[in-house]
């Protein structure tokens, strides 16, 4: 009975649903359609599927090369960034003295400032890592610790310190504490840290831009909007490509969506 | 025994490391090489030449351009967002039956990259493309050209963004919904009171901790505003949608590295001082609260 | 002991022969046969014809196995990416690029390689005067003859059914522009693709150089070396005046500033635009692609000068100092060079040859027309465009923005300070002389 009252406001939400997605159905059904078709951008059904427009894409797109450079760089990245977030933010939550409230807040400049691309690129070319997958990956670590690092901060509260006395009263080493006994504990916000992570270093399009200058390590953001840039007037082809970059990530969250719901839910709130 | 003090840094070490050597220690080297000629040509020898990148930049017309387009595009996007984000955040925490897909779906743009968004955008928009359609059928028949515009292309970027990202606002407002107690609500209306007064003077207050954080967020982002631009318009047509991002970005391809740096000096301390501003009158609301 | 002998000397006399032989051969064969290395080639993407420059990958792997690979790099990106690949260390082997407007982008003298004792120099078809850096040294090789002609490619049909004659004064030019626009089919009088940015500084340029006339080359010399600014010459604001006003009479397309280089080519092609602007290389792009266009050139006779624009340039393929291998590079260049493989490029160009023994048989009638009638007669005026390339990314940067502004009815003076100020910063940055 109290749901039926609530019928007509629930189809009105899921025809305005319908109606923000639907921009993107340009995307989809362009995908298939040949040039001229897709380039009406509307939302008729394509006559004929062109399957083949993909396989353009992929041997003339230089996807392959850029989709293994995108999993080089968000792999490493999520991996070593989470696990240096959550082991710094270990030591700062359990040791509450001056000095870790003091790098708390030094981690907090790193969530406001935004990041200084040209001297950073100068940094790393002085470390003659500059182009490289090395550098660009440290970076990234760089960046997000800050988010990460809060992120695991406000979860790490809420695990009682009796386990830490525990396991040093059983003559554990602090390492072995962490990883054999805390980290364990951490998996929900782990995992919603390494979804959030993945996600925006995957879609990232800046930093590659200007800390990767050789095609051949681009990665797939650079590579679709270098596509554009060649086959500006073969949507079709635009538009598959699209697809391409954004099936992977379209599978990761679909799988991770509840990570990203818990993670918006116990930690970004206290923020 | 306490056991407080056998914490030893030593875990921390990595991430301070990282962090200090490839994000502070190009913020500090900014705030040097912003007062020198830095140039690519000559990476390894600069010298200071005061504030004459300042006041050179501060005089060119485009950088004021770009400061103002910065400004417009922060503010509107992200009172846009809020606002939306907060009325679906209302509606889908009613029960529906659909309720978790809808939310999934309204969250989806935010997971796409950004340069593929911009390139649907850029179809969406196109002379008789989807945009110009949807006008159609509400009787508007002009030959505006959206993103070639001066007048109306940043519009078109504004609008772009908040159709990304009001799904992520949504959810942070829907973990704030969720956070405040039924029996709050229950009381009041017990009480009498209606539920236009119920959401004012009890959901809102208590919403103060979302209200600051989907504001403090959507603001950086919004003055950081890089790629969206870049795709949509490259700060164009002329310089009608140069940012302060893409204008950082320009100088720097150019190849004035120093000039480049006190541009991006100029960004990090206007988001610096917005934020601190913002965040301390926000803050404040949520003690009241 | 004595037949020993009589073997041996046998056997000496026959290794000896056969590695006589053998080095004989290999020595001939040397620059024929080096082979098996890989060569990274960077160029812009208005400069990759893919056909030719595919043929040219295909027949390199199959005759001296040589895998070439092309880095495709977007025209508005192409002088930036490649400056800092270069300042950086990271440069491919070959780059093709604009001469002589790319040594100074690159500073020749200090990052390229000197090729002046190459095999290929003695085949020559053009004076090397324009290879020479400042140094006198010559830092590429051409790969193209002079061939830049710009100025107005019309559709015929359009121009018979419409009853117009191919404009000889600024008048006349006006007219027909004006005829299209009252036409009852709806036809863009001049088609102009702003998007594509580097197409906006044709008008311009052509409108300078017709109303400097003669004084081109003294004019310039000056603007070059800033003993005067574009403010000083009266030539320049009223040349960009007359230009702008094509866009307040309604001449041109609505959407020029999203219009692109392609769809330019489109339009007039299909006679959906009676004129677009441009050069050589689009009326080579039309005819492969729209066979049946029937199209013509002529030049824009603003200040009722019948001459055609030209560029000062070639295009050419210069290696960077810090190339991989710079010894397979000289020896791709050579390899290149050769008639099999360049005939490949010049014919899918329509574009004069610089060697002698390179013929260039693909000129269609449209373009030899352009060069018997005007380039080689003497009959041209060159481009601004020539001197302001010395000063780096300045066209990307600030030339193109501010022709872009112009077209959007900005304010003249305000235009002129822009490329002004431009000129002066991005030349003292660069030490350019007189800066």
């Amino acid at each position: 009975m109290k749901h039926r009252k609530y019928l007509i406001p629930e189809i009105c939400m899921i025809l305005f649903t319908m109606l923000m997605i639907s921009p993107l159905l340009i995307m989809v059904f362009g995908a298939f359609k040949d040039s001229v078709g897709a380039a009406a951008f509307d939302f008729t059904l394509p006559k004929q599927w062109e399957f083949g427009n993909f396989s353009f894409v992929i041997q003339n797109g230089n996807v392959v090369r850029a989709f293994i450079n995108s999993l080089i760089l968000t792999g490493f990245t999520t991996v070593f960034g989470v696990l240096l977030a959550a082991m710094a933010a270990f030591v700062i939550v359990r040791k509450d003295t001056k000095g870790s409230k003091g790098i708390y807040n030094y981690f907090l400049i790193g969530m406001i400032a935004p990041l200084q691309i040209i001297t950073t690129y100068a940094v790393l070319k002085v470390l003659h890592l500059n182009g490289t997958f090395i550098g660009l990956i440290m970076v990234y670590i760089a960046v997000n610790l800050p988010f990460n690092f809060f992120l695991f901060c406000s979860f790490i509260k809420g695990i009682p310190r009796e386990l830490d006395e525990s396991g040093f009263m059983d003559g554990a080493s602090q390492s072995c504490l962490f990883f054999k006994i805390i980290f364990p504990l951490l998996k929900p916000v782990t995992a919603t840290s390494i979804v959030i992570l993945a996600m925006s270093v995957w879609n990232d399009f800046q930093l590659p831009l200007y800390l990767l200058n050789t095609p051949k390590k681009w990665t797939l953001p650079l590579t679709v909007y270098n596509f554009y840039g060649q086959y500006y007037s073969k949507w079709n082809y635009v538009f598959a490509d699209c697809i391409i970059t954004a099936v992977p990530i379209l599978i990761v969250y679909l799988f991770a969506q509840k990570y990203i719901v818990e993670g918006m839910t116990s930690g970004a709130v206290k923020g | 025994m306490k056991k407080k003090g056998n914490y030893s840094y030593s875990l921390a070490v990595p991430a301070v490391v990282i962090y200090t050597g490839l994000f502070v220690l190009p913020m500090i080297l900014c705030f040097i090489t912003a007062f020198t000629n830095w140039n690519i040509r000559d990476l390894y020898h600069f010298s200071f030449n005061g504030l004459e990148n300042f006041v050179s930049i501060f005089s060119d017309q485009f950088f004021l351009l770009a400061i103002k387009n910065t400004l417009i595009f922060a503010v509107v996007t992200t009172v846009f967002k809020v606002a939306a984000g907060l009325m679906l955040a209302l509606i889908l925490t009613k029960p529906f039956k659909t309720r978790n897909i809808l939310r999934s779906l309204l969250y989806m743009p935010a997971v796409l990259s950004t340069v593929v968004i911009g390139l649907v955008f850029t179809a969406f928009f196109e002379m008789g493309g989807m945009w110009d359609k949807i006008l159609g059928l509400l009787g508007y028949s002009g030959n505006l050209i959206w993103l070639g515009n001066e007048k109306t292309a940043l519009w078109c970027v504004i609008a772009t963004e908040i159709w990304q990202w009001s799904g992520f606002t949504m959810m942070l407002f829907i973990a704030g919904l969720q956070g405040i107690s039924r029996d709050y609500l229950e009381a009041a209306q017990i009480d009498g009171a209606s539920s236009f007064q119920r959401f004012w003077k009890i959901t809102v207050p208590l919403l103060a901790p979302s209200f600051t954080i989907t504001i403090i967020t959507n603001l950086i982002g919004g003055l950081k505003v890089f790629d969206k631009v870049y795709v949509l318009t490259n700060g164009g047509p002329g310089y009608a949608t140069q940012v302060l991002g893409t204008y950082v970005y320009k100088s720097f391809s150019a190849g004035f590295l120093g000039k480049s740096s006190a541009m991006s000096l100029v960004l990090t301390v206007t988001v610096c001082i917005i934020t601190l501003l913002i965040n301390r009158q926000l803050v404040k609301r949520e003690v009241e609260a | 002991m004595k037949r020993n002998l009589w073997k041996r000397a046998m056997a000496m006399s026959a290794a000896g022969m056969l590695i006589l032989g053998m080095t004989g051969t290999s020595v001939a064969a040397e620059t024929e046969e080096k082979g098996g290395y890989s060569i990274s080639f960077m160029l812009a993407q208005s400069s990759y014809k893919e056909d030719a420059h595919l043929a040219i990958k295909e027949k390199m792997k199959e005759k001296y196995d040589i895998d070439v690979e092309y880095e495709v790099i977007p025209d508005a990106q192409f002088t930036n990416l490649s400056q800092v690949r270069i300042s950086t260390g990271e440069a491919p082997d070959i780059i093709h690029v604009n001469v002589p407007g790319a040594y100074t982008t690159y500073d020749a003298e200090s990052t390229l390689l000197p090729l002046d004792d190459q095999p290929w120099m003695e085949r020559l078809s053009l004076d090397s005067g324009i290879l020479k850096a400042d140094d006198e040294k010559v830092y590429s090789m051409p790969i193209t003859g002079f061939s830049g002609v710009m100025g107005v490619i019309y559709n015929k049909d359009v121009f018979s059914d419409l009853g117009i004659e191919v404009p000889q004064t600024y008048e006349a030019f006006l007219k027909a522009l004006e005829t299209v626009k009252n036409a009852e089919k709806d036809i863009t009088p001049l088609y102009l693709s702003f998007k594509d940015t580097w197409t906006s500084q044709i008008g311009p340029m052509i409108y300078f150089a017709n109303a400097l006339n003669e004084n081109c080359d003294s004019v310039y010399e000056k603007l070059n070396k800033n003993e005067q600014k574009f403010s000083d010459v009266e030539e320049f604001k009223q040349a960009l005046a007359d230009f702008q006003k094509l866009f307040s009479e309604g001449y041109i397309n609505e959407d020029f500033s999203v219009g692109t280089y392609d769809t330019s080519k489109e339009e007039v092609a299909n006679g959906q635009a009676a004129m677009i602007l441009s050069g050589e290389y689009a009326v080579n792009d039309i005819l492969t692609n729209w066979p049946d266009a029937n199209i013509g050139m002529f030049p824009l006779p603003y200040n009722d000068v019948e001459k055609i624009m030209t560029a000062q340039y070639v295009y050419g393929l210069v290696i960077p100092k810090d190339a991989p291998d710079t010894e397979n590079a000289k020896d791709f260049l050579n390899k290149i060079s050769q008639p099999e493989f360049l005939s490949l490029y010049l014919n899918a160009n329509s574009v004069n040859s610089p060697f002698k023994d390179v013929a260039s048989d693909n000129i269609n009638a449209v373009l030899q027309e352009m060069y018997d009638t005007y380039l080689n007669t003497g009959n041209y005026v060159v481009q601004v465009g020539d001197i302001l390339s010395n000063f780096g990314s300045l066209n990307d940067d600030i030339i193109f923005p501010a022709y872009a502004q112009l077209a959007l009815g900005e304010d003249l003076d305000n235009v002129i300070g822009q490329i002004d100020n431009g000129m002066l910063e991005y030349g003292k940055n660069l030490g350019c002389e007189g800066f």
